[in-house]
């Protein structure tokens, strides 16, 4: 096992049904625990590179936790530089999936050169909008500058995504919206992304792992501070009793999403096309807009002090107490535990599978993919 | 959770774009298909089977000495 942990999904099958799903996790969900007794400073600076897949969100969760501890307000542009770089990332992230896991399923070839320029287009993103500082560090250690110019790398990505997944702009993509101009869209099989979802919709998945699962809600601070105490929460976390979804599923919207969700709940055609929307959406916000940001609110010192962030694979949540300046707790609470949850909605969606051992095991792969788990998971069928 | 886990380039299979890495006695293959001019020796970022990017050796010692501080507080479950 590494350290970074894995997950360990098991599907009993007879009778071309699943009979049983276990999911086993031994991600080191109480790993923040190294943080106690460090200087608030190194934390912040040591933190995104030890959680470093989707680092730069764990970076802003991180620092927005600590400015609560601290009672400290960021300035909005410095708060609006961290929302594009958490956008950025969350595209990178979503990217990912289509880039390199899809093809897979058409038995084609990953585009490792797409997300190579991908990569290579954040990190210059990065670090015109920041000029090489990082705004993930205390007010005061942060740095605005006078004249940003991302708009021809805002520019490029646009391009890239328009060749490699929507074959056409993004916008326009985002304009589709009814069923039937998308069938039209999937049928051209323009790239790998429509040709994936075209297989979904040929071999008739576009249900697959429809399930009931309520959305998780927005968490009061007061509440997160009282749970997140809690180690057991921390490993599998259920609000009110019951298990809850956070995923981009839940947070995008599109009038394309509202009629594929009601003809097909929320199986796997509206996880792949919410996927595909955020990208699109994303692309379109990634110019600094301080003055939409508005002012962030603070109600002077909550120590403890909690930090929030729309990550890519959900909502992800920072808890940190300060002691004159040091960590004397740190809690993190990260979306693959509400997704991944044993009981959660992975499980609830893979015990309604169907098909032989062969069509199961091609089916689970996709349905994981969509919910998509930030460690490598093993999957048996017994 | 959420690791990228640093590890040493101990061979590069140029051909096939891929890598050995070390991480401790550990050894595995990897893809260098998104990562450019890395060399033997260096230390790169690896997840779910690619080399996500190039650390200096500094960065890689000081996250690796975080991870064995989590190894001792026995976060990582057996």
């Amino acid at each position: 096992m590494g350290i970074e942990g894995s997950l360990a999904i098991n599907l009993e099958v007879a009778s071309c049904r699943v009979l049983r799903v276990q999911i086993g996790s031994s991600r080191p969900v109480h790993a923040a625990r190294i943080f106690c007794g460090k200087d608030i400073q190194e934390v912040l600076q040591t933190l995104p590179v030890v959680f470093s897949i989707c680092g730069t969100a764990q970076a802003c969760a991180a620092v927005r936790a600590c400015e609560q501890a601290l009672g400290m307000r960021p300035s909005p542009q410095i708060e609006d530089q961290r929302a594009c770089l958490v956008r950025m990332e969350n595209l990178r992230e979503q990217l990912w999936r289509i880039l390199l896991e899809w093809p897979g399923f058409l038995e084609e070839e990953p585009d490792r050169q797409s997300m190579m320029l991908t990569m290579a287009l954040q990190r210059d993103y990065r670090a015109e909008l920041t000029g090489g500082r990082n705004p993930f560090l205390l007010p005061g250690d942060g740095h605005v500058l006078e004249s940003v110019d991302v708009q021809d790398l805002v520019t490029q990505l646009s391009g890239l995504l328009e060749v490699v997944v929507f074959g056409m702009p993004p916008q326009r993509w985002l304009d589709i919206s009814d069923i039937e101009e998308f069938a039209t869209w999937v049928g051209s099989g323009q790239t790998p992304a429509a040709r994936t979802l075209g297989l979904v919709m040929a071999q008739d998945w576009r249900e697959l792992g429809r399930c009931h699962m309520e959305d998780l809600p927005a968490l009061e601070s007061e509440q997160l501070h009282r749970l997140l105490q809690d180690d057991a929460f921390v490993a599998q976390p259920q609000w009110l009793g019951s298990c809850r979804e956070t995923t981009s599923c839940t947070r995008v919207e599109s009038q394309l999403l509202q009629q594929l969700r009601d003809r097909y709940g929320n199986g796997l055609l509206v996880r792949m096309v919410a996927r595909l929307t955020e990208i699109a959406q994303l692309s379109l916000n990634l110019l600094p807009a301080p003055g939409e940001t508005g002012p962030v609110e603070l109600a002077g010192v909550q120590n403890p002090g909690i930090g929030q962030v729309a990550a890519a694979r959900g909502q992800l949540v920072h808890r940190v107490e300060l002691q004159e300046g040091v960590v004397s707790n740190y809690q993190i609470l990260a979306p693959t535990e509400w997704n991944f949850h044993p009981c959660g909605l992975v499980a609830t969606g893979l015990a309604t599978l169907k098909g032989d051992e062969s069509q199961i095991t091609k089916q689970a792969r996709l349905l994981i993919d969509a919910i998509d788990p930030c460690v490598g998971y093993e999957l048996i069928i017994s | 959770m959420c690791h990228a886990i640093p590890a040493q380039i101990v061979a590069i299979d140029e051909q096939a774009d891929t890598a050995t890495v070390a991480l401790g006695e550990v050894k595995k293959d990897v893809s260098l298909a998104l990562v450019q001019d890395v060399q033997l020796g260096d230390y790169v970022l690896i997840h779910v089977g690619y080399a996500l990017n190039k650390i200096s050796t500094e960065e890689a010692e000081r996250t690796l000495q975080l991870f064995a501080e989590m190894a001792e507080l026995d976060v990582v479950q057996p």
